[in-house]
C-alpha cells in the first residue's frame, strides 16, 4: 500500500513550503495533511513525505514518533482523548476515564475490536472552564459527567 | 584576534567563536562530557559538562552630562552552564571543580543512570565507556530511583552495528555522525521522554561504508559492532599505532590485539588525513588475510630450506644471471622495502627494468563530511612513485612483461606484501621463459607458485615502515603482531641479500636506519626520520621547502 498526496493536498503542501526559511521546516504540517488524507501516518506517508522535503525517512520517523498526537495506523474511527490534568481532575476527569473504559471495554491507548473507538489519557486540553473535557476526533464535548458516557457513545455509534 | 580567559585560575586563551568545553580540553582540564564530539556539531543535550561561570564585568558606566556618575551596574553573578555551548569571552572566569559544580554533575550522572541496565559484566563497551568513568569520577555510590526501569529495543541497526536500547543515553552522537560525516541519515531518535531511543526507519537499516564509526562514537555500550561483540574484554587488549593499507588514503589506525591476533582496529585521529573516521572495509580488512594460508615455509626449486640457504641460494643465482634481471615490487610494499629493492636490483645490473604490482582500483566514494575512500587500493603508489620513478608505477609490470618476452631477462626478482593479483597475461606469458624467479610473497598465488626460490614475507601488521599516502603524505605502520613462522619482513630479507654482496656484512639496519638511508637518496625524503614522521606523519619534501626539524 503506498501513499502519495492527491493534487489537492500537494498543491497545499507546496505553497505551505514557501511559508518557510527552508522546505524541511514543512514537516509538522505535512504530516497533519497526511494524516487528514489517510486518517492516520503509516511508513509509506513518511518515506513520501521524506522524499518531497529532502530528508531522511528515519528524520520523518523522529518527529512523528515525538509527538503524541498524530493518528497512528490502528487508531479507531473515533479517537476519545480524556484530559486528565488538575482542572478536569478535580472535576472528576478519573470517573469519565473509569466510565469510558468500561463502557467500552477497553484500557488506556487500546482500540475496541469493531475499530470504532480508541481511549486516549491526555494532558491539558486548554478548555479548563469546561471541565471535565472530552476531544472526540476534532471536536471538544465539554462538562462531561460519568453519566454521560453511555449516552455520548450512543451518539457516536449512531452517527457512524 | 585571541580570546583571553581563565579556567580555574589559570589563564587560558581560544579563538572567537570557540566555546569554553574545546578550550578546556585542550588545555588539560578534565572536564566530563558524553554528547559532545570534536567531529560533530555541538548538541548540548547531555548536560554533562556543566562548568561555572562567571561573565565578564560590565565596562564601569561613563558620566553623565552633568558630570555625576550614574551608579555601577551590579557584577555579574556565577552561573552554571554547559560548557560545550557556552562561547567564551575576554575576561569570562570559568571554574570546573566548585562544590556547586560537583553536585550538579552528579545529578546529572544520576538522571543518566536511571533506566540504565547495569549490564557491564556482559557489555562490550566496559572498560571504555563514558558511564563507567564519569560515574566512577562524578557519581554517587547508588541511586535513589527505586520505580520500574524502562527496557528498550535491543535490534540489529545494519549487517556491522547492534543496538541495546537500554543503553543508550540519547546523546544523539550516532544521528549526527550518519547526518553530517556519512549524509546517509539512517538513524534517528524515536519517542520522546524516559521512553527516546534511537533507531532506525522500518526497511532501511544502518548500511552505508561508513556505519561503523558509530560504534566509534557511541559514548557507551549501546551500539556495539558485530565484529567486535563477545570477541575480548577491551582492559585485555594491547593497542598499536599504525595504518589502514586498504586504499592510499592512509587513515590512521589503533590495532587492538589479543594473545598475538588483532580483535579490531579503530580509527585514530588525525585531523590532516582521515579526521576521527574510517571505513568499514578498511576495519574489517584485519580478516581478510587469515594467518592460516600464509606462507611461511621457505622454499628453494619447490623443496623446504632454511632461510639462510634460501637467501644465499637467491643471491648466488641473482648475481649469475649478468645483466638479464629484471624486478617487480608491489604497491604495498614500504618505502624502506622499495628503496633496498631498487639499490639490490642497481648492483646487480644498473638499467635493469623495475616494475610494479598493484591492486585493482575500486569506486572513489566522498562522504558529506569529507572523508574519502580513494579508488586506488594500494597503500604505497605515492612513495613507489618517488623511489622507483613515476614511469616505472605507470607502466605497471608490462615493461618488465615485455623484457622478458624479449628474452632480454632471464632472472626475475619479486617482492610482494599483499594477496598478490592474478598476473596479466603477457606477464604470465612472459613468465614461462624466465629462468629464475626468486620471490618474497605473503599468500600463496599463481606468482608464487612458480616462485623458484621462495621467501615468506610480512603483511603491513608484522612489519615497521612506512607508506605515502594519496596526498603525499609519509606514514609510519608499526609491527601489531608477530609473523608466523620463517616470515620475515622483505626488508630484512633484501639486507640479508645485499650483505651476501662482497665484502659481505651481518648486520641488519632497523626501519629507522633504512628509513635515513633513504632520506639521503631520494630528495622527497630528504632528512626524515621516523622520530620526524612521529605518530601523525609528515608531507613528502618538496623541492623548495626545508626540513622543519634538522637531526
Amino acid at each position: 500500500m503506498s501513499f502519495s498526496f492527491t493534487p489537492e493536498r500537494r498543491a497545499k503542501l507546496d505553497a505551505l513550503i514557501l511559508r518557510y526559511p527552508k522546505k524541511q521546516a514543512a514537516l509538522l504540517p505535512a504530516l497533519r495533511l497526511a494524516e487528514e488524507q489517510a486518517g492516520c501516518i503509516d511508513f509509506d506517508a513518511m518515506v513520501h513525505i521524506a522524499e518531497i522535503l529532502d530528508v531522511s525517512p528515519a528524520r520523518v520517523l523522529g518527529v512523528f514518533s515525538f509527538y503524541t498526537h498524530y493518528r497512528r495506523p490502528g487508531t479507531g474511527k473515533y479517537l476519545v482523548q480524556v484530559c486528565s490534568t488538575l482542572p478536569c481532575a478535580l472535576r472528576g476527569s478519573d470517573a469519565v476515564y473509569d466510565a469510558l473504559s468500561s463502557e467500552l471495554g477497553i484500557g488506556r491507548d487500546e482500540t475496541t475490536k469493531d475499530g470504532m473507538f480508541t481511549l486516549k489519557k491526555v494532558e491539558c486540553l486548554a478548555s479548563c472552564g469546561t471541565a471535565v473535557c472530552l476531544q472526540v476526533n476534532d471536536d471538544y464535548i465539554e462538562n462531561v459527567r460519568p453519566e454521560q458516557v453511555p449516552e455520548i457513545l450512543r451518539k457516536l455509534r449512531g452517527g457512524a | 584576534m585571541p580570546i583571553t580567559f581563565t579556567i580555574d585560575g589559570r589563564q587560558v586563551t581560544g579563538e572567537r567563536g570557540e566555546t569554553v568545553l574545546p578550550v578546556a580540553i585542550r588545555n588539560g582540564f578534565e572536564v566530563p562530557y558524553f554528547c559532545y564530539h570534536p567531529g560533530l556539531s555541538l548538541s548540548g543535550n547531555c548536560r554533562m559538562c556543566l562548568v561555572r561561570v562567571t561573565p565578564p564585568p560590565p565596562p564601569p558606566p561613563k558620566p553623565a552630562p552633568d558630570g555625576s556618575v550614574p551608579p555601577a551596574p551590579p557584577p555579574p553573578r556565577p552561573m552554571l552552564v554547559i560548557g560545550c555551548m557556552t562561547q567564551i569571552a575576554d575576561g569570562m572566569v570559568v571554574e570546573t571543580g566548585t562544590p556547586d559544580v560537583l553536585k550538579a554533575r552528579q545529578g546529572v550522572m544520576e538522571f543518566e543512570l536511571i533506566n540504565h541496565p547495569l549490564d557491564c559484566p556482559t557489555c562490550d563497551q566496559a572498560g571504555e565507556c563514558y558511564l563507567q568513568n564519569h560515574s566512577y569520577d562524578h557519581g554517587r555510590s547508588h541511586g535513589r530511583f527505586y520505580e520500574e526501569r524502562h527496557m528498550k529495543h535491543t535490534k540489529a541497526l545494519g549487517p556491522n552495528i547492534s543496538l541495546w536500547g537500554s543503553r543508550c543515553i540519547v546523546c544523539t552522537r550516532c544521528v549526527r555522525f550518519t547526518d553530517e560525516i556519512s549524509g546517509t541519515g539512517e538513524i534517528c531518535v524515536v519517542n520522546r521522554g524516559d521512553h527516546s531511543v534511537v533507531d532506525v526507519f522500518p526497511g532501511r537499516p544502518l548500511d552505508n561504508p561508513l556505519s561503523m564509526c558509530t560504534e566509534d562514537v557511541c559514548p557507551v555500550g549501546a551500539l556495539i559492532s558485530e565484529d567486535f561483540k563477545f570477541q575480548a574484554r577491551v582492559w585485555f587488549t594491547k593497542t598499536e599505532k599504525t595504518l589502514c593499507a586498504s586504499c592510499s588514503a592512509g587513515c590512521n589506525v589503533d590495532a587492538d590485539t589479543v594473545r598475538e591476533g588483532i580483535v579490531r582496529l579503530k580509527p585514530r585521529e588525525n585531523t590532516d588525513v582521515n579526521d576521527w573516521w574510517m571505513c568499514d572495509g578498511g576495519r574489517l580488512s584485519y580478516k581478510s588475510q587469515p594467518a592460516a594460508a600464509r606462507l611461511i615455509q621457505a622454499r628453494v626449486d619447490g623443496k623446504p630450506a632454511t632461510r639462510a640457504e634460501a637467501v644465499r641460494e637467491a643471491w648466488s643465482r641473482l648475481s649469475a644471471a649478468g645483466g638479464g634481471i629484471a624486478g617487480l615490487a608491489s604497491l604495498w610494499n614500504t618505502n624502506e622495502e622499495l628503496f633496498l629493492f631498487r639499490r639490490l636490483l642497481r648492483i646487480l645490473s644498473p638499467d635493469a627494468d623495475l616494475g610494479v604490482l598493484e591492486q585493482a582500483p575500486g569506486p572513489r566514494q566522498q562522504f558529506k563530511g569529507g572523508f574519502v575512500i580513494q579508488a586506488d587500493r594500494n597503500p604505497n603508489r605515492g612513495g613507489a612513485r618517488e623511489i622507483l620513478g613515476g614511469s616505472a608505477v605507470e607502466a605497471g609490470a608490462s615493461a618488465v612483461a615485455r623484457a622478458v618476452a624479449l628474452g632480454k631477462v632471464s632472472t626475475l626478482l619479486v617482492i610482494n606484501a599483499a594477496p598478490a593479483p592474478a598476473p596479466s597475461p603477457e606477464l604470465d606469458a612472459a613468465l614461462e621463459k624466465v629462468r629464475t624467479l626468486v620471490m618474497i610473497d605473503v599468500l600463496p598465488s599463481p606468482l608464487s607458485k612458480r616462485a623458484h626460490i621462495l621467501l615468506p614475507g610480512t603483511m603491513h601488521w608484522e612489519q615497521d615502515g612506512t607508506f605515502v599516502n594519496a596526498d603525499g603524505r609519509v606514514q609510519r605502520i608499526r609491527p601489531v603482531v608477530t609473523a608466523p613462522g620463517d616470515a620475515l619482513p622483505a626488508m630484512d630479507i633484501l639486507q640479508e641479500l645485499f650483505n651476501q654482496h662482497p665484502p659481505g656484512g651481518s648486520g641488519l639496519l632497523s626501519g629507522d636506519g633504512v628509513f635515513r638511508q633513504l632520506g639521503a637518496d631520494v630528495a622527497a625524503f630528504r632528512e626524515m626520520t621516523y622520530r620526524e614522521v612521529g605518530d601523525r606523519g609528515i608531507p613528502l619534501r618538496t623541492a623548495a621547502a626545508e626540513p622543519a626539524v634538522r637531526s
